[in-house]
């Protein structure tokens, strides 16, 4: 069954004379529990691709289907209510509430949902349930985006999407945060989207779209994906 | 460089122009309160001051029976007299007008002191005879015009009088004669004419002005005008009834304006100065980047200073437009009506619109300064790194768990960010103070001065009638009109006549002593406990004001000096609560211990219904006929200036507690897009970020109403204390009803601000606003 479908996304803006195309065209289906990376230099469009398929932003034209339905003609409150049951967000720069402790991030995103995990629980898996009463000034940077996926985790999503969780972590942090999140869609069986521009990680997704100039130009199934303690950094 | 610096200064207005127009909007309005009262009371005195000098107003009223061509020489050739002249004066009835009353002045010769002001018509032509020149507000009331004749007197001694001009005086600048409260120019008025139309009246008042840096008392003063004619009545300015109501008036004014400005600004003043200091705050990034450039802190601190003065000009500007058209235009429209004098209009400058500028310059350059210059301290580099969000800590509250548990996730998260940002918590906590207590006094006023006429009404005055006599009369004289009022159920004759009460200290009040039968009914006096006091009979009963303003207490020796210099000792009994009226009160046998004067009426006091009271309507002896009703109309009428103070008070409190909600609505917003972005993806509805992101609003609003009640009855007492005059207290009251309102308009504006805040959350665009770290 495929579950994530772009058919002929385009995104443009308006730059007053001119139009920048972030996604041109873009097609690519991705299946269910797959763990997907998205590769391409900065630019590329490929925040633009997740902001879409997270339901953050609107395509100019074209259609995006996830789990049956086309999110492309959904109103604000449905796309609310996308975001609220389906997805799992994690962004570069954690965005992380400052204002509440790990563990109550994570309640916040508890708040939202149906059937949500235990946060202590979600905690456990991102192997942070000793620092859960800190707050985020109190966590180093890879500790906070571990809470970031905790909290992305908690709400249970179908698909989790994950634009550059590594990019503001050195490596062997950032070697951690993946691992995170494959045992997430390899054990758990979610969806996860990565989006990076590090083609080292390319190796490890059962899928692999690349894309430049806001085209994709790859699309490949990897059937053996490579173990990710086995990738030189 | 620079230009570019300033382009960027506009375009950080335009991205905050709510929070920037609302401050404009609370300099604004603290800069019209302040102007707009002292236009118009510097315009009022202005006025005034000019009139007297103009018309050479007179030190002093000096009555004798009769007064000769040698008692005038002799007064002249006093120390320190400038001027003195002689004058009849009497009053004549006109029976065609319900017998209204014109108080006559001839002069022999050219008037010198009190200048009438010719308005139309002709002066009087040198020992013209019969011809007068008529007050302009009883001409104007009775459609009497230059050439008309008016009839006065009854029968044998009816006279005729030609008008020949109609003028203004300065003694009668506010006419209330026979202790009228105000002006009734149906009832009376005031002319000029020669001495020769007066053949047998006698020369029986002086009116002189004393030199200009002379260093005499009025102690001193007074005590060389008896000794010279042998005893006389004498008023100086301070008592003439014209001249200190304007005066009371304008200080009442200018000093409850004082206070209100004062309240006003403090929370504009701070409301401001954090807003400024927070704008500034988020150019940290920006002035490293100049700082880098090689820009000196002085420079960029100059050119910061710019944005002060940006608000500062418009806020000028708007503010003294308002100022001018609406707080002193309405003022002056009210006031002027009661003041006989030539409306020149209201002033458009005075030198408090340099103060109240410089206050607002001072706060809003000093803002933004001192948060510039806090910056600045940081090496450049420093300050082009952001600065780091201030981390999440554990406040005190959480220690006591049993609170802290019951609390939902919500709660917790309010409570967290209401300390977390204290700048922000104290500055909507000190504004919703500020702003409720300001709106509590207003309605407070008016609560006040309704429970001030009601005690005075309802509970001592127990008559509903009063018939004043234009002269003392003995009961003999009186006994037709008692048979009148033959359907009165009581009817107590009073004496009543204007004394110089002097305390053990020396201080001096100048109020009605009234004598009654100690079986009165009328006044229903109480003590301060409410406790019933009789007339006693022995010493006088005054009221709290008059004891404070006398610094006397119960058993206090008291000296009362009648008009004429007569002494009477007097020693108080008792101290009654009894807020309207300058009048002290005696019974008929305590009053006769102490002085000779043979007991006469000057008005009846009775309670009855159904009274054939307009049989006594044009009854000459009598010269006031009031209801009770009426007494209290005209009450309100004098504290119509206190009136239209208090619906501005609640406009601009109103706006200001508007503009601090928004101001802070606006701060937190912007603060907090990130975290609403966050919110927002992970999919929370708007009624839910508004819970957690806004209720803090109603809280910092819930707190601050209980201390704006109290910061507002602190300030009513003192506008209530500034106020009040030897005639009126008022206690400060402010009503359950009043509380409520004042209450729920504060909450309501919160929850108008949230809402509309909570619109702007369906713009917050979550791709850009989490783009990167900003
Ligand atoms: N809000 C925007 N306005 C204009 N151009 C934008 C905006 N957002 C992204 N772009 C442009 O779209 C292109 C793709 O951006 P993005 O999706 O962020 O790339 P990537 O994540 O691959 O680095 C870039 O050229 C970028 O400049
Ligand atoms: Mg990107």
């Amino acid at each position: 069954m495929t579950d994530i479908i772009f058919e002929k996304v385009k995104k443009a803006y308006r730059m007053g004379e001119i139009t920048i195309h972030a996604a041109n065209d873009v097609s690519f289906k991705i299946k269910n529990g797959e763990l997907c990376v998205l590769l391409g230099p900065s630019g590329a469009g490929k925040t633009t691709v997740l902001n879409l398929l997270g339901g953050m932003d609107t395509a100019t034209s074209g259609k995006i289907f996830s789990a049956g339905e086309d999110i492309t003609a959904m109103n604000d409150l449905e796309l609310t209510n996308y975001r609220r049951f389906k997805i799992g967000f994690v962004f570069q720069f954690y965005n992380l509430i400052p204002n509440l402790t790990a563990l109550e991030n994570v309640e916040l995103a508890k708040q939202v949902c149906k059937s949500p995990m235990k946060p202590e629980d979600a905690l456990q898996i991102v192997g942070l349930n000793n620092r859960i009463n800190n707050f985020p000034t109190q966590l180093s940077g890879g500790e906070q985006q571990r809470v970031a996926i905790a909290r992305a985790v908690c709400k249970n999503p179908d698909l989790l999407l994950c634009d550059e969780p590594t990019g503001a972590l050195d490596t062997e942090t950032g070697k951690t945060v993946l691992g995170v999140l494959s045992d997430i869609s390899r054990k758990m069986g979610k969806t996860v989207v990565i989006v990076t521009h590090n083609s080292l990680l390319a190796p490890t997704a059962d899928r692999l779209i690349e894309m430049t100039n806001g085209k994709v130009v790859r699309e490949v199934a990897q059937d053996a994906p490579a173990d990710l303690e086995k990738i030189q950094w | 460089m620079v230009s570019i610096l300033q382009k960027k200064i506009f375009r950080d207005i335009a991205e905050n122009r709510w929070s920037f127009l609302a401050i404009v909007c609370i300099c604004s309005l603290g800069i019209a309160l302040f102007n707009g009262i002292n236009l118009y009371v510097s315009t009022v005195e202005n006025e005034v001051s000019n009139y007297y000098n103009r018309a050479n107003l007179a030190d002093y009223w000096i009555y004798k029976k009769e007064i000769s061509e040698s008692d005038l020489d002799n007064l002249r050739s006093l120390k320190d007299i400038q001027t003195a002249q002689r004058r009849k004066v009497t009053d004549i009835s006109l029976p065609e007008a319900s017998g209204a009353v014109i108080h006559l002045h001839a002069l022999d010769g050219e008037a010198v002191i009190n200048v009438p002001e010719l308005l139309e018509g002709n002066n009087l032509e040198e020992d013209e005879t019969s011809a007068l020149l008529l007050d302009s507000r009883f001409a104007e009331a009775h459609g009497i015009t230059v050439g008309d004749k008016i009839t006065a007197g009854k029968g044998e001694t009816q006279t005729q009088w030609l008008i020949k001009g109609i003028v203004r005086d300065v003694e009668f600048v506010y006419y209330a004669p026979e202790g009228l409260t105000i002006p009734d120019y149906q009832k009376y008025g005031f002319a000029y004419t020669n001495a020769s139309s007066l053949p047998d009246v006698p020369f029986n008042e002086i009116i002189l002005t004393m030199d200009e840096n002379s260093n005499l008392s009025q102690e001193e003063i007074s005590t060389g005008i008896r000794k010279t004619l042998g005893g006389a009545n004498i008023l100086s300015r301070h008592h003439q009834t014209s001249y200190r109501k304007v005066a009371d008036a304008m200080t009442g004014i200018k000093q409850i304006g004082l206070l209100f400005s004062i309240a006003f600004f403090l929370t504009a003043a701070l409301v401001t100065w954090i807003t400024v200091s927070r704008m500034m705050e988020n150019q940290r990034q920006h002035l490293g980047t100049l700082r880098s450039l090689g820009f000196s802190k002085k420079e960029i601190m100059r050119r910061y200073a710019f944005f002060g003065i940006l608000i500062t000009l418009p806020s000028m500007l708007f503010g003294l437009f308002l100022a001018r058209f609406l707080i002193a235009q309405s003022l002056y429209d009210v006031g002027i009506t009661y003041y006989t004098i030539e409306a020149t209009g209201v002033r458009t400058l005075s030198p408090h619109l340099v103060i109240s500028v410089v206050c607002v310059a001072a706060i809003t350059c000093g803002g933004t300064l001192v948060s510039c210059r806090n910056s600045l301290r940081a090496m450049p580099a420093e300050l082009m790194r952001p600065k780091l969000p201030s981390g999440g800590h554990r406040i005190l509250l959480e220690k006591i768990s049993f609170f802290w548990s019951r609390l939902s996730f919500s709660g917790k998260i309010v409570t967290r960010n209401l300390f977390r940002n204290k700048p922000r918590m104290i500055m909507g906590l000190l504004g919703i103070i500020g702003a409720t207590a300001l709106i509590l006094c207003g309605f407070g006023l008016m609560n006040s001065i309704n429970a001030m006429l009601d005690k005075a009404f309802s509970e001592t005055v127990q008559y509903n009638v009063e018939i004043k006599f234009r002269t003392p009369l003995t009961m003999d004289q009186i006994s037709d009109i008692y048979d009148t009022l033959i359907g009165a159920e009581t009817i107590d004759a009073t004496m009543a006549f204007s004394v110089y009460l002097y305390g053990e200290n020396g201080s001096l009040q100048n109020p009605y002593l009234v004598v009654m039968d100690e079986k009165q009914k009328s006044l229903d006096f109480r003590d301060i406990e409410g406790n019933p006091v009789r007339l006693p009979e022995n010493g006088l009963l005054i009221t709290p004001r008059m004891a404070e303003a006398l610094a006397v207490n119960i058993g206090s020796k008291l000296t009362a000096e009648q008009l004429d210099g007569t002494v009477i000792p007097l020693e108080v009994a008792n101290i009654v609560d009894f807020p309207v009226g300058n009048e002290v009160y005696m019974s008929k046998t305590a009053f006769s211990t102490v002085s000779e004067i043979p007991f006469s009426v000057r008005t009846l006091l009775i309670n009855g219904n159904d009274l054939a009271l307009d049989q006594l309507k044009t009854d000459t002896r009598i010269s006031l006929i009031e209801t009770k009703d009426e007494m209290r109309n005209n009450m309100l009428v004098v504290l119509e200036t206190l009136q239209f103070f208090q619906v501005i008070l609640i406009l601009f409190s109103g706006l200001l507690s508007f503009a601090v909600m928004m101001v802070l609505g606006n701060m937190n917003y912007y603060e907090r897009t990130r975290e609403l972005a966050t919110l927002k993806v992970l999919g929370f509805y708007r009624n839910e970020m508004e819970e957690l992101v806004l209720q803090e609003n109603i809280w910092i609003t819930i707190f601050g109403l209980p201390f704006g009640l109290l910061i507002g009855s602190l300030l009513l007492r003192m506008i209530l204390k500034q106020a009040a005059t030897p005639d009126l207290e008022i206690y400060p009251l402010i009503s359950s009803v009043s509380i409520a309102i004042g209450f729920a308009i504060t909450l309501a504006f919160t929850m108008f601000v949230n809402r509309i805040m909570g619109q702007k959350f369906k713009n917050i665009d979550m791709v850009a606003s989490l783009k990167s770290v900003e």
